[in-house]
């Protein structure tokens, strides 16, 4: 293990003597706590503050850490322990990460391992390792396209979230790629920055649509909804909750409505009437409720329209106002990728934008799934040397996967 | 503009805060026989306060009712009583919010916007009498709105448009209402102030009262060590996974721990439950515990999270009958024991 560390250390190293100064720090940088991963031993160094970019550069440059925070808070004094900080106020963040989506790729490229009795299963782990009962399961994650993909998703409707229905501007939202898993949204406007943790709670809340009650949404339990009264192109959780519901008629097949607890001939009627009914439920004529779809249906197929289309965060994450978040330009020791503030979402592809190493190498690859870097697809491999780009050899070798050949 | 009736009905608007400041009446001055109608009105906002939890709305001298107000709020310091305090500043609110409701909407925003700096304005978008009339920015909606417990106040349930919630002129009052009551309390809050001599009757008459009013078995003081029956279920869940071995969040950690530390339970008690733990680091813990508990960093006592941060963090687990009347797992375990106890001071009466 310790050849791999080396390795990645003295790729960050050159990494961060030709790059280090693109590395921008944050507004107002002396008002903010700064930590570090450290290669060695895992060690974390916090409250460090730095008066000028240049100092956190050559710190960066001398240390070479794993991973480089820094506070979404603004402090009094920032090198202060945590209770002497003087906080002041905190930009608004938001973490969306795979690790929080389910998606059926995690069995193929997702393992874990027990501690313990070394037992091993696909996908994410599980709470109690199914052989032994023990608690300490060590979990290998894998960087997929597809689960990336479903996070991009999620922040595009965090983003019209903050937008349409907060009114936050563009420019005042940054979108960071975390090198990982995850993307980030910081939110650095005053009316954000002031936010208390039990406001920002309930601007999680709505996001996630947690405690929507339809019957506090006008009309969406009537039997009979007034022709035009309420439509898709509403505002807010109702128009929100309209194209869910728009959605699952025309999507959902009977199996999965059945998954959800609607009867088999319910489900069947919702299916075979299904372009009558979503033409119907954009139409003006009024929207009624299909026969046979009493109150407990219909509340099901509300609540998947809500789960359907909220915005899955990490909850701790925005409620924390003390919590330390990646700093853009940097590498992510879990991959060798680095942390990259996003132009736009719509376009951005990580294994394009937040690769940084160039040139190729030789690698010994114990076992890895198919990936692509840029447009090169690579793998799946099995226990073989092989050549690959360098950013694929750091991020095997990041995630355990593959050993470097020494020179 | 407010006229002087107008400050009388809401004495916490600048207008009126400006107008006691312009004369200039020190605490000494009080005493003279000529205030005695401010201090008659003042000690009356008070009793009216801890006996209906709300001040009456008429008054005869709209001066009076003005310099009244902070006369009686300078009363409620001296005190000392975290429980008058809380009670006069809902009285209050509760009177302004019923003046507030019979306003027009142009006078709702004056004082929403000029005395709490409110993002507020007409909604353009209906005309129709059962819709909402107002926008409100939602930073300002939402810091009043997260204390009414009843879900149509939740933001997921408001038409949220553009950083602005549309309310009600009733509902626009109610949340008023709330930012009145914690201006009040702010406002007393960081004064302390001795008991002076020409106040002492009227300070007996409603330390008296207040003692009726509370009657002789506060229940605040908890049992010594924990109650185990009384654990909300939340709460008895992470216990019960720590217990068991089940790895629990942090946050969770954080609550029951807090919750424990809170009924009474002693560090070594909480040592031995999280032994059992499958990660853990006994030098670790121990900090965490103390820190908790008050007695390292930075000497603040933790209470555990409030059902609303549970629920956001998914850690509301089979809420039962008493999770619908409380807003924290603390009052449900109070709830819970007080027949309990109850019947043990029945007893020793006895």
């Amino acid at each position: 293990m310790r050849e791999a560390e080396e390795y990645l250390r003295r790729k960050f190293e050159e990494y961060y003597r030709d790059n280090v100064g693109r590395i921008r720090p944050p507004p107002e940088m002396e008002k903010r706590e700064f930590g570090f991963l450290l290669f060695e031993e895992g060690v974390m160094v916090r409250h460090k503050a730095f008066r000028t970019a240049t100092d956190l550069q050559s710190f960066i440059k001398t240390t070479v850490p794993a991973h480089i925070y820094n506070s979404t808070a603004y402090y009094l004094e920032p090198d202060q322990e945590m209770d002497k900080k003087g906080w002041q106020s905190a930009d608004l963040a938001f973490d969306v990460d795979a690790d929080h989506i389910p998606t059926t790729c995690k069995n193929v490229h997702d393992r874990w391992t027990c501690k313990n009795c070394r037992a091993q299963g696909k996908g994410s782990a599980p709470e109690k390792c199914p052989k032994c009962q023990g608690e300490r399961i060590e979990e290998d994650v894998w960087l997929c396209e597809i689960c990336l993909e479903r996070a991009r998703e999620e922040v595009i409707k965090l983003l019209d979230f903050l937008t349409e229905d907060f009114g936050f501007s563009q420019e005042d939202m940054r979108v960071c790629f975390s090198g990982h898993r995850g993307y980030h949204v910081h939110l650095r406007a005053k009316e954000a920055r002031t936010l208390g943790s039990d406001e920002r709670k309930e601007i999680v809340d709505y996001i996630m649509g947690l405690g929507f009650d339809p019957s506090l949404h006008a009309d969406l339990l009537d039997k009979r909804i007034g022709p035009g009264a309420h439509s898709i192109e509403d505002r807010g959780w109702r128009g929100r909750v309209h194209r869910g519901i728009y959605e699952i008629l025309t999507e959902t097949s009977e199996d999965e409505m059945a998954q959800w607890g609607i009867t088999r001939k319910i489900a069947k009627a919702l299916v075979s009437r299904r372009d009558e009914l979503a033409s119907m439920w954009i139409g003006k004529q009024g929207k009624i409720p299909p026969d046979g779809v009493g109150p407990v249906t219909w509340r099901t197929i509300i609540q998947k329209a809500v789960e359907r289309e909220s915005a899955r965060v990490d909850t701790v994450v925005t409620t924390d106002i003390h919590r330390l978040i990646r700093l853009p330009e940097t590498l992510n020791a879990k991959t060798g990728f680095k942390a990259v503030e996003i132009n736009s979402i719509d376009s951005f592809d990580p294994f394009r934008d937040a690769v940084v190493f160039e040139g190729e190498e030789e690698v010994y690859v114990r076992d890895a799934p198919q990936f692509r870097i840029v447009d090169q697809n690579l793998g799946p491999y099995e226990d073989e040397v092989v050549t690959v780009p360098s950013t694929a050899a750091v991020l095997l070798v990041a995630k355990g996967k593959a050993l470097p050949r020494r020179d | 503009m407010l006229s002087k009736t107008d400050q009388a009905k809401y004495p916490i608007v600048p207008e009126a805060v400006e107008f006691v400041r312009e004369r200039g009446l020190t605490v000494d001055e009080l005493a003279d026989q000529s205030y005695a109608a401010i201090l008659d009105r003042a000690e009356t906002r008070l009793r009216q306060a801890i006996e209906n939890g709300l001040v009456s709305s008429e008054w005869q001298d709209d001066s009076v009712e003005i310099l009244s107000f902070p006369a009686a709020m300078y009363i409620a310091t001296v005190l000392q009583d975290d429980w008058v305090r809380r009670r006069f500043a809902l009285a209050e609110s509760r009177r302004a919010s019923r003046f507030l409701a019979n306003e027009t909407l142009d006078r709702i925003v004056e004082v929403a916007s000029k005395t709490f700096e409110w993002k507020v304005d007409l909604s353009e978008t209906d005309t129709d009498k059962r819709m909402p009339s107002l926008r409100i920015g939602f930073k300002n909606y939402v810091k009043n709105a997260m204390r009414i417990r009843e879900p149509k106040w939740k933001l997921t349930n408001r038409q949220l448009n553009n950083g602005f919630v549309e309310v009600s002129k009733d509902e626009a009052a109610r949340l008023l209402e709330e930012e009145i009551q914690n201006r009040i309390l702010s406002r007393m809050r960081d004064r302390a102030a001795d008991e002076p001599d020409f106040l002492k009757e009227r300070i007996e008459r409603l330390r008296k009262l207040v003692k009726e009013r509370k009657g002789t078995g506060t229940f605040e003081d908890l049992p010594k060590s924990v109650v185990f029956a009384a654990i909300p279920p939340c709460i008895r869940y992470l216990y019960d996974s720590v217990q068991s071995g089940k790895h629990i969040p942090h946050v969770g950690r954080f609550a029951l721990t807090c919750f424990l530390v809170n009924v009474g339970a002693s560090e070594e008690e909480l040592l031995r439950l999280f032994k059992t733990a499958a990660d853990f680091d006994e030098r670790k813990t121990r900090y965490q515990v103390e820190h908790i508990a008050g007695a390292k960093g930075g000497r603040t006592k933790y209470t555990p999270p409030k059902c609303a941060t549970l629920k956001t963090h998914g850690l509301c687990v089979s809420p039962d009958k008493l999770c619908s009347q409380i807003s924290h797992p603390l009052s449900y375990y109070r709830r819970k024991i007080r027949p309990a106890l109850q019947k043990d001071q029945r007893h020793a009466r006895s």
